[in-house]
Formats: C-alpha cells, sequence, structure tokens
C-alpha cells in the first residue's frame, strides 16, 4: 500500500480527468427527435398558410361561381328541384308539382308531395329552392376546400355539379353528409313553414335567408372544427413516441392551425361582406400604335433604312383583377389586339415586259425574297390589271404588314395614389397568340395581300409597363386609363437591322367591383 | 470529412452529421455533465439540454479556440441554467469558513467512488468545486457566472473541499479496514 499525501483537488482531477461516460441511446433518439421536430415546424407552418391560402382561393372562386353563375340558372334555367327525404328523420319532403317539369323522384316511404297551387307559390319555392341550393352548394365547396381525403372531395366535386336529387343520394357515409342532411331538413321545415301557412312571403324568404346563413355559418364553423381535429390526430399520430418536449411544437403547430383557421374564417367573413369588392372586371378598349425602336426591317435586310411608319390600332377585351391587398392588384385578362406598320418607298424594280406573275407566287411571297422580286410580285399582286396605266409613272409603293394577337396580359397593379383619383404603376409581361398574319402591298390607296411572313411565331411575350389613373365613379365602379408600353420580346425571328419591336396602347375602361 | 465540413454540414442541419458530432463528444460531455449533475438521470437531461443547445447555435461557432472548449462551455451554462432556474445560486446565509487543511492520505481511488462524491456534494458547492477545481476558472469568473461573491464562491470551495475530504479519508478507512 502506497501512502501518499495528496491534496483532495488533485484527487478529483487525476481521479476525473479521463472519465468518459457513455450516455444511454434515449438521449440521442430525443435530440433527433427534437430536432427533427423544430424542422418540422419549420416546415408545417408555412404549409400551413399555403394551404389556407389555396383553400381560401378556391373558395373565393367557387363562391365568385357560384355568385355569376348559380343564381343565373335559378331564374334562366328550369332546374329540376327535388327534394327527397333522409332517412335521418321522418320528415316530410316536398315535391314541386309543376307539371311542366320533369317528374321528380322521391323517397316513396317517407316523402309527402305538397301540390302547390298558383304559380306565386312555386315562384316562391324556386326561390326558396335557390337559396337552399346556393347554401349546400356553399357548404360543399368549403368542404371540397378543406377535406383531405381524395373519395369525400371527389363526391363533393360530383355534389357541386348535380342537383339535390344526388345530393341525398350522397348522403351516406361522412359528417359532411350528416350535415347536409341536417341542414336540408332545417330548410325543408321553413319551406313547409311558408307553403302551409301561405303568409307573407317576401318576410318568410328573409327569414328562411337568415336561417340558411346562419346554417351555413355554423356548419362552416364544424367544418373548421373537424379540420383542425383530424390535424390535431394527424399530428398526435406523428409524435405519440416522442416525449414531453415534443408538447411544446405540437402545441405550438396547433397554434398555428387556430391561427390559420381563424385567418381562414375571417377570409369567409370577407367573402360574404367586404370580400366582394376585392375582385374586378374591367371591358376595355385601347388605340394601339406599333413601331420599332431601332432601324430595321422585320422583312429583309434590303428595307432596314426605309421610312416605316407605324399604324394606330385598336386592341379590345377583358381583364380580371383580384386585390391582393390595399395596394397590390393582380389581373389577368384576354385582349384582342391588331398591330402594324408600313415600309415605305418600296420600288417596282422589276421588269414589266417579263411574264406575268403566276398567281401562286403572289399567295406564297416569302418575306426573305429580294426586295426586287418583292416588289415584282408587289406589282404583280396589285391592281395590275385595273389600273395599268398608274404602273407608267407609280413604282412607289408600301408594304404594309398587319399581325393580330390574342394577348393574355399578366399583370401586377400597385397603386402609389389611392384617393378618389388613383395614379397606379403597372407592370407584368403578355403571352401573344398569333392569329392573323398578312402582308399587303399598297399603291396608289390600293391594298392587296401579297402574303404573310414566315417569321412571326405563334406565340410571344411581351414585357409591360405603365401607368394607371382610375376615378372613382362610385365604390363599385371605376374609371380606368391606363397608358402602356409593351416592349416585344420574341414575336418576330430573322429580323434585320436594329428591328425592335413595341406597341404603345392607352387604355381605358370601366372597372366594377364586386 | 473534415471537422470544419462536418460542423457546415451540421449548420445545414444535416441529420447524419448531427449524429457523427453527437457520437464524436457525446462522451466527453457527458463525463461533464456527470460531474455538474446530482445523478445519472439529471445528467442525461443536461446532456440533452447542452446537445440541443448546440445544434441550434453551431452557426454562431466562429472556429475561433477549440471546438471541445465550445462545446463544454454550452455544456456546462446549460447545467448551470438548470440549477439557476431552480434557485440553488440563490444567497442563503451561512457562516463562512476559511480554507481547511486538505490533504489526504491516498492511493488510487475508484473512479465511481470520486464520481458520487461529487454528485453528492450540495449543489453549489459542486457547482463551485467542479468550476474551480475541474474546470480551472478563477473565483471571479465563477462570481460572474453563479451571481455570487468571490467570498461566498471560496466559501463553497472550502466546504466541499472538507466535505470530500471527509469522504475520502471515511473511504479510506473502510478500505484499509477490508484489506486488513
Amino acid at each position: 500500500m502506497k501512502n501518499d499525501k495528496k491534496h483532495i483537488d488533485r484527487l478529483f482531477q487525476e481521479g476525473l480527468k479521463n472519465l468518459e461516460a457513455t450516455p444511454s441511446n434515449s438521449v440521442w433518439e430525443n435530440v433527433s427527435g427534437q430536432l427533427l421536430n423544430n424542422q418540422k415546424q419549420r416546415r408545417i407552418i408555412p404549409m400551413w398558410i399555403k394551404l389556407s391560402a389555396i383553400a381560401a382561393g378556391l373558395l373565393f372562386l367557387f363562391t365568385l361561381g357560384n355568385k355569376v353563375f348559380f343564381q343565373d340558372n335559378n331564374s334562366t334555367l328550369e332546374v329540376n328541384e327535388t327534394i327527397v327525404d333522409t332517412k335521418f328523420k321522418n320528415e316530410q319532403s316536398i315535391k314541386n308539382s309543376d307539371s311542366a317539369r320533369d317528374p321528380n323522384i322521391i323517397d316513396s316511404d317517407d316523402a309527402v308531395n305538397l301540390a302547390q297551387e298558383g304559380s306565386d307559390e312555386n315562384e316562391t319555392k324556386e326561390s326558396l329552392s335557390g337559396i337552399q341550393k346556393n347554401s349546400v352548394i356553399n357548404k360543399n365547396e368549403s368542404v371540397v376546400v378543406n377535406n383531405d381525403e381524395s373519395t369525400t372531395s371527389s363526391k363533393n366535386n360530383t355534389l357541386n355539379l348535380t342537383t339535390k336529387k344526388e345530393l341525398a343520394e350522397e348522403k351516406a357515409n361522412s359528417t359532411v353528409a350528416y350535415n347536409l342532411n341536417s341542414e336540408k331538413n332545417n330548410v325543408i321545415e321553413s319551406q313547409k313553414k311558408i307553403i302551409q301557412g301561405e303568409v307573407s312571403k317576401t318576410s318568410d324568404i328573409k327569414s328562411t335567408i337568415a336561417k340558411a346563413e346562419s346554417t351555413n355559418e355554423l356548419d362552416d364553423k364544424k367544418v373548421n372544427q373537424i379540420r383542425e381535429l383530424s390535424t390535431e390526430e394527424t399530428v398526435a399520430e406523428n409524435y405519440i413516441k416522442e416525449r414531453e418536449i415534443n408538447e411544446a411544437g405540437k402545441i405550438s403547430i396547433e397554434d398555428a392551425i387556430t391561427e390559420n383557421s381563424k385567418a381562414a374564417n375571417e377570409e369567409d367573413k370577407l367573402t360574404e361582406g367586404e370580400a366582394s369588392k376585392r375582385w374586378g372586371v374591367v371591358p376595355n378598349i385601347a388605340p394601339v400604335y406599333f413601331n420599332s425602336l431601332g432601324t430595321g426591317s422585320s422583312m429583309d435586310g434590303e428595307f432596314v433604312n426605309n421610312t416605316k411608319s407605324g399604324k394606330v390600332n385598336m386592341s379590345y377585351g377583358v381583364s380580371a383583377s383580384y386585390a391582393i391587398n390595399e395596394k397590390i392588384n393582380v389581373r389577368v385578362g384576354v385582349n384582342s389586339v391588331r398591330l402594324g406598320y408600313n415600309t415605305l418607298d418600296v420600288f417596282n424594280a422589276s421588269d414589266m415586259e417579263m411574264s406575268p406573275i403566276k398567281p401562286i407566287a403572289v399567295r406564297n411571297i416569302e418575306i426573305d425574297k429580294t426586295p426586287i422580286e418583292l416588289a415584282y410580285v408587289t406589282v404583280a399582286g396589285m391592281s395590275f390589271a385595273q389600273v395599268p396605266e398608274l404602273l407608267s409613272n407609280e413604282y412607289n409603293a408600301s408594304i404594309d404588314q398587319e399581325l393580330a394577337f390574342l394577348e393574355i396580359p399578366l399583370e401586377i397593379q400597385y397603386k402609389i395614389i389611392n384617393t378618389k383619383l388613383g395614379i397606379s404603376a403597372i407592370g407584368g409581361f403578355s403571352a401573344l397568340f398569333l392569329n392573323s398574319n398578312e402582308i399587303y402591298s399598297t399603291l396608289n390607296g390600293n391594298s392587296t395581300l401579297i402574303g404573310k411572313a414566315t417569321n412571326i411565331n405563334n406565340l410571344s411575350y411581351s414585357a409591360n409597363l405603365g401607368f394607371g389613373f382610375n376615378y372613382k365613379l362610385s365604390n363599385k365602379l371605376n374609371l380606368n386609363l391606363e397608358p402602356m408600353f409593351k416592349y416585344q420580346l420574341n414575336t418576330f425571328r430573322n429580323t434585320s437591322g436594329n428591328f425592335k419591336p413595341y406597341f404603345i396602347g392607352v387604355y381605358s375602361g370601366l372597372s366594377f367591383k364586386f | 470529412m473534415s471537422l470544419e465540413q462536418l460542423l457546415e454540414k451540421c449548420r445545414n442541419n444535416d441529420t447524419k452529421a448531427q449524429s457523427d458530432l453527437y457520437k464524436l463528444y457525446s462522451s466527453k460531455l457527458f463525463a461533464l455533465c456527470l460531474k455538474y449533475s446530482r445523478n445519472h438521470a439529471e445528467a442525461e437531461d443536461n446532456l440533452q439540454d447542452a446537445f440541443l443547445t448546440i445544434f441550434k447555435k453551431i452557426s454562431q461557432y466562429s472556429g475561433k479556440g477549440s471546438l471541445e472548449g465550445w462545446l463544454k462551455r454550452i455544456t456546462i451554462n446549460t447545467a448551470l441554467q438548470r440549477y439557476r432556474s431552480q434557485g440553488v445560486f440563490d444567497i442563503v446565509n451561512e457562516d463562512r469558513i476559511e480554507d481547511v487543511h486538505v490533504e489526504v492520505e491516498t492511493e488510487t481511488v475508484d473512479i465511481d467512488f470520486l464520481l458520487n462524491s461529487i454528485q453528492e456534494l450540495p449543489d453549489r458547492y459542486r457547482l463551485v468545486f467542479n468550476l474551480y477545481v475541474l474546470d480551472g476558472y478563477s473565483h471571479k469568473e465563477i462570481s460572474g457566472m453563479l451571481e455570487i461573491t468571490t467570498g461566498t464562491t471560496k466559501s463553497n470551495l472550502a466546504r466541499a473541499r472538507k466535505i470530500l475530504k471527509e469522504k475520502v479519508e471515511s473511504y479510506m478507512a473502510n478500505l484499509n479496514s477490508q484489506s486488513l
């Protein structure tokens, strides 16, 4: 035994110097689980924001479509309004007995048909049915948006398109269907009251509307809750094996989901109320002037230095805009636009003694041919026979290019000043689909089609920049004036010189907000 | 793969790299946790928290100084943070003692005994002893870390030494009686 006197510090320093110990595997499992959880959280939240944005967008579109199309359908089309009772309650169902319509299929056990008397009742019922239908469809939309199950959503898609008869048949297997049914029963009841009571129709309609709306809201909430619950379940399933640390993560995800739901709810409210002002439809018309920025020719090198004169044509179309926020609008549209320019001072250098030009040569004129040939053709294609005497002293002609496009502009509008008289900056691009391509020769005011250009792309693009001035006529109606500069990026191939085509349009229109 | 590459991957949340870094340093850092903690379970909790902090702050490691030193500081701070939140550093009235005669007669002492002795120390004594004796912090640094005066750290250290000396002596006596 060796007895050394040793300072206690040294004893521990030396004894524990090389201490190493292996922690249990659970430590790393927890650490990695937590790290993964953190990363997922980072990913999940934006994912949910995206999803809710998509959901809100779809909701908007469906609501819009519903508003625009279905209301019209109700008033114009003879929709087969069948109400089928469900197996949930032994409610009486009502059948529209209008003989002009198709016979309706109903649940034979429970249904009692109440024949309606007089056209007033029919109208009432029609409008009521319209309301009911709209609310049912509204619910389907929110379900389509919220429900991830492909089976249900496909069903609901069908629901959107089918009549109520089919709605009832689809009821079977989900809470969603239950909601539909219960709501239907509500509406049936209210309808019954109205028809049986034969009281003042308008007030009843109002109350039914109110009822339908409140049911709608309730169901929206339900659907949101269902969505929340199912999300929680998924989250819980994913992390059920992880320990308490994960709770924090779960909670924050739940928070995020709740927030998103709130946001979605707010969006829903917007859909019904204010958001109606977010959409706009703008029919517009504009004189457009086409020319090239540089000296060049789209046709041939021979014409590079010729005088060109841009033509003023018309563009007209319609665009739909959506206000992302107070400042920014996004819009997409369809415009028909004609563009053209004249290449002046094209001389007829052809030998008048040569044999007459074959018609086929006129039709297939190639842009790349020499000006001599072109002029030759030009003269032949012109009213040679009609005005031969002019040709002796008029050798001057112009080549006129006429193009027409279907323009799909996609633009962002940023409001600089947003008062009664607003000013905004506009930027974006257009896709230009060629739909007409003609070249004329003009001499003494007579134009003759001599062919088409072979160097125009069927699809090209333009970069758009401009300013917008709008005057608020009312909350829903704006008067717009938008000078736009559109620089064409790849409309022409194989151009000569410095040919940089553009067009300027001053678009005026009325924008209807809803 | 160099350490720098490993760190770079850790910065990009590469799971494999994180696992590799853990494998490289977990046993050393766990030893550190064992010394600063009351028991094995608490040491594991500390290690877990320390690694979470390490991966969270790995982008802040500039490459100056040794990585091991940086990792150890985070681990120690994590442990201290735990006790700080438990109120271990709160001032308690206790008589200060001067340093005592702490030389002991020893032979080779079992490492587990040493570790247990430290773990059994009252929290603040354990922390001060660890910081001063085993990890080389000065009283001034320790007083800053624990938010107590240097007088208190010195007194705590003296008490820790006294307790440890008694433990070692008792251990040696026990050992001698067994060998007789």
